[in-house]
């Protein structure tokens, strides 16, 4: 059943009426973010699912909770007194009856005095079209019109047909390992190769039921028989037991190897991280050190100007100074002490000369004295007026020995005699004098050292900004961080750990199995040799038969389903191989692991057939993708998923612009009909023009959708609408 | 998938000529529309028919009961 048209009247951003029109291919809906993709997306899920995506929810809700959001901002702001409403229509086409049903849902308000009255529930409508009989009939029957819309799109498989991009993840998760089998169950017929095995096991254990009540019917010790046929129920409850056991303990170790196999991926991007976290770490301590050592050498710095005697540099030429200026104080020193010499050496012969004339004290003091007084010389008898010339001559001969006999004592060179301090400074001087010469080399040293200290600070810093720049840039292309970088390493470690535990626990309980299956089969034979009489041939047949159809019931079910497992591979390899076709990147292969508890996991493995480490996220989504599509195209022989049509939006933005082009030859070959909306196509020229001419591409209908008022200027929804301009 | 497709998987089980069920020359020959005498293929017969008709494992397995036990 292919899509024809969807036809959206005041939807959302849809106002008024507006149609797409469908063709079998790939059908395109091109437009930048906010231009009303998705909720072309929603309007399709609405009339399917009476929902919508509400994007601050981030999940579908119902007409009943969004109301009246439905309906265009545009029709609500232009709306008069009355009724209004919105509604989509989607008209599907089988080709093969001929028959179209166009689907429509319809929700109501009441606008009175621009207030809106909201009522809670949309209406759904179901048309059906027999176009070789050109009749048309709306069908009342809710029953009846789940069914078409089962038909239409069946709930199991809805979400591997219409999806949103962001979605991918979780349809095929990785973390969950049943993911892929519970797919494959979905989408193939392997459920009733299940069922048909139930089937047979009921049968096998009803027919060893009715043989085992015939042998003991026929024991010739019922004792014995009944003894043995305790033993027996007792080792099958065990062997039941031990079977739940062994088949926990195998989905733990799946679970394990699965999250050891998940982490492996990541593990060598989180060792990278953890050593040069290391790394950083170690280089981190030696700056530590440097900048104690420069630390330490900055305060020696400020010791030595005092303790090595730098604070003197460049007073060499002060002791010379001093040196010269002592010598000239002492030489002045010495001249003064040689006129002081020279003085008392000729005041001396004056005296001598004096003496020649009146000895001193001659005549006595007193008498001098009693001459002044009385103003005569009492030697001659004359008169000696005071102040005359005789007076004064008089005088003279009492203070001559003042002046001669004082002149001299204590007298000193000069006013201060500094000569012991000059003489200390000259030989404290003298000693700092032959030091100065080899600050120079000194200072040198200890900067010569600061600047090696420095420059391995300096080193030390780029390696640590360097090592920082590729831990950003690793947990920046590993989307880790550097806690759940750390995280990994134990969280691997743990799990690593719980495979060999559970190893030997499968190992041991196996053992166990086996053991009782031994002792059922012995207790079997005891049973068996007490019968007396024949056991009728028919119930032997019975019951081998029934055992060999359980036995061929499970082996053909592993047998379709690995079958299975082995054409989706291929399948899923041939999708992956065209989609990455023009990437250059290291894509590898996909290939399908089977677990210990027998779920199967996609995985990227290289040529020689090992995991691929460290594969990029658009390699890890197209592997989910190139997963979803095997499915799809491996069931295209049996008539029954080829028929729906592949609705997703923004499938393409996940991975980006280089897969677009493999993604849409892909998807127009495994799909009858898509319709794909994307905004890769938008911002690139290029990437349009090779959708549209591209012989590869089977296309259908390519639109273009512009809103009339952008997304960052919609403060005012009041005239939003949407342009629909068809590119082909 | 039809009921024939699944009858022919059975039929590709190796243990059916391993135990002598059936010959390899017949495998080919035989088609769940038609009844044959190997009880064990009839049974495989009765089950992915019941099936088909979305029998319960009761009725099932009281049709194949009634067949082995004539």
């Amino acid at each position: 059943m292919i899509i024809e048209r969807i036809e959206l009247n005041n939807f959302m951003c849809y106002a008024g009426k507006n149609s797409f029109e469908f063709k079998e291919g790939i059908n395109v809906i091109i437009g930048d973010n906010g231009y009303g993709k998705s909720k072309l997306y929603d309007a399709f899920y609405w009339v399917m699912y009476d929902q919508v995506f509400v994007p601050e929810k981030k999940e579908f809700q119902n007409t009943r909770s969004v109301k009246s959001k439905i309906i265009s901002d545009k029709a609500k702001h232009e709306a008069k007194d009355g009724s209004l409403s919105t509604s989509v229509s989607i008209t599907f086409h089988n080709l093969e009856k001929d028959e179209v049903f166009i689907l429509e849902r319809k929700y109501a308000v009441n606008v009175k005095d621009s207030r809106i009255l909201e009522s809670n529930d949309s209406e759904f409508t179901v048309m059906r079209k027999e176009l070789s009989y050109l009749n048309a009939k709306l069908i009342s029957d809710e029953e009846e019109k789940r069914k078409i819309v089962f038909r239409i799109l069946p709930a199991q498989i809805k979400d591997y047909l219409w999806f949103q991009g962001e979605q991918v993840e979780s349809i095929i998760d990785f973390n969950k390992q049943d993911t892929l089998t519970r797919a494959i169950n979905v989408l193939s017929s392997i459920s009733r190769y299940d069922e048909l095995k139930e089937i047979a096991e009921a049968a096998a254990k009803s027919g060893n039921k009715e043989y085992d009540k015939e042998v003991k019917r026929l024991s010739k010790d019922g004792d014995r028989s009944d003894q043995l046929e305790n033993e027996k129920e007792r080792l099958e409850e065990a062997i039941e037991t031990l079977g739940k056991e062994l088949k926990e303990a195998k989905d733990n170790l799946s679970i394990a190897e699965g999250k050891c196999d998940d982490l492996l991926n990541k593990i060598e991007d989180a060792q990278k991280v953890a050593e040069l976290q290391q790394k950083k770490k170690s280089v981190l301590g030696r700056l530590e050190e440097l900048n104690d050592e420069i630390n330490e050498e900055q305060i020696s710095f400020h010791k030595k100007m005092f303790r090595n005697k730098w604070v003197l540099k460049g007073t060499e030429s002060l002791h010379s100074e001093f040196s010269e200026k002592y010598s000239k104080y002492e030489s002045i020193k010495l001249q003064l002490a040689e006129a002081l010499r020279q003085e008392k050496e000729s005041e001396e012969e004056v005296l001598k000369k004096l003496q020649t004339r009146l000895p001193l004290d001659v005549p006595e003091p007193i008498y001098v004295q009693r001459m002044l007084d009385e103003e005569r010389c009492l030697v001659c008898d004359r008169e000696a007026k005071k102040d005359s010339e005789p007076w004064k001559r008089i005088k003279e001969l009492i203070q001559r020995h003042d002046k001669y006999s004082h002149k001299h004592v204590g007298k000193q060179l000069t006013k201060q005699d500094f000569s012991n301090d000059f003489k200390k400074l000259y030989q404290n001087g003298l000693s700092l004098t032959h030091r100065i010469s080899d600050i120079d080399e000194d200072i040198a040293e200890t900067l010569k050292k600061t600047t090696g200290l420095n420059s391995k600070i300096r080193d030390a810093g780029k390696d640590l900004k360097a090592i920082d720049e590729e831990i950003q840039k690793l947990l920046s292309d590993t989307s880790l961080s550097e806690e759940s970088a750390r995280n990994i390493i134990n969280e691997y470690s743990i799990q690593n750990k719980y495979v060999k535990d559970f190893l030997d626990l499968v190992s041991k309980i196996s053992q166990k199995l086996e053991f009782n299956k031994n002792n059922l089969r012995s207790v079997n034979e005891q049973l068996k040799s007490l019968i007396t009489g024949e056991i009728p041939k028919w119930l032997i047949e019975k019951k081998d038969v029934l055992n060999d159809f359980e036995l061929i019931a499970s082996s053909t079910r592993d047998r379709v389903f690995n079958n299975l497992i082995m054409q989706l591979e291929k399948e899923a390899n041939h999708h992956y191989e065209a989609m990455t076709a023009g990437n250059k990147s290291i894509r590898g292969q996909i290939r399908l692991r089977k677990l210990p508890n027998g779920n199967y996991m996609p995985e990227i493995i290289d040529g020689n057939g090992n995991p691929l480490l460290g594969s990029n996220t658009s390699n890890l989504i197209l592997v989910k993708l190139a997963a979803i599509m095997a499915i799809i195209s491996a069931k295209t022989s049996t008539g029954n998923v080829d028929l729906y049509t592949l609705i997703t939006d923004a499938p393409t933005s996940v991975f980006g612009e280089d897969y677009t082009i493999g993604f849409c030859k892909t998807v127009s070959k495994v799909y009858r009909q898509s319709i794909i909306m994307s905004k890769e196509f938008y911002k690139n020229e290029t990437l349009k023009n090779e959708l549209l001419t591209n012989r590869d591409i089977k296309i259908g209908k390519v639109y273009l959708i512009t809103p009339t008022i952008p997304e960052s200027e919609r403060a005012n929804r009041h005239d939003l609408s949407t342009k629909i301009s068809v590119l082909n | 998938m039809t009921n024939e497709d699944i009858f022919k998987t059975f039929l590709d089980d190796p243990l059916l000529i391993e135990k002598g069920y059936i010959k390899k020359e017949m495998v080919g020959k035989l088609k769940i529309i038609e009844q044959s005498e190997i009880k064990l293929i009839e049974v495989i017969r009765i089950a992915i028919n019941s099936n088909m008709n979305q029998e319960t494992e009761n009725v099932t397995s009281r049709k194949i009961n009634q067949y082995l036990n004539k």
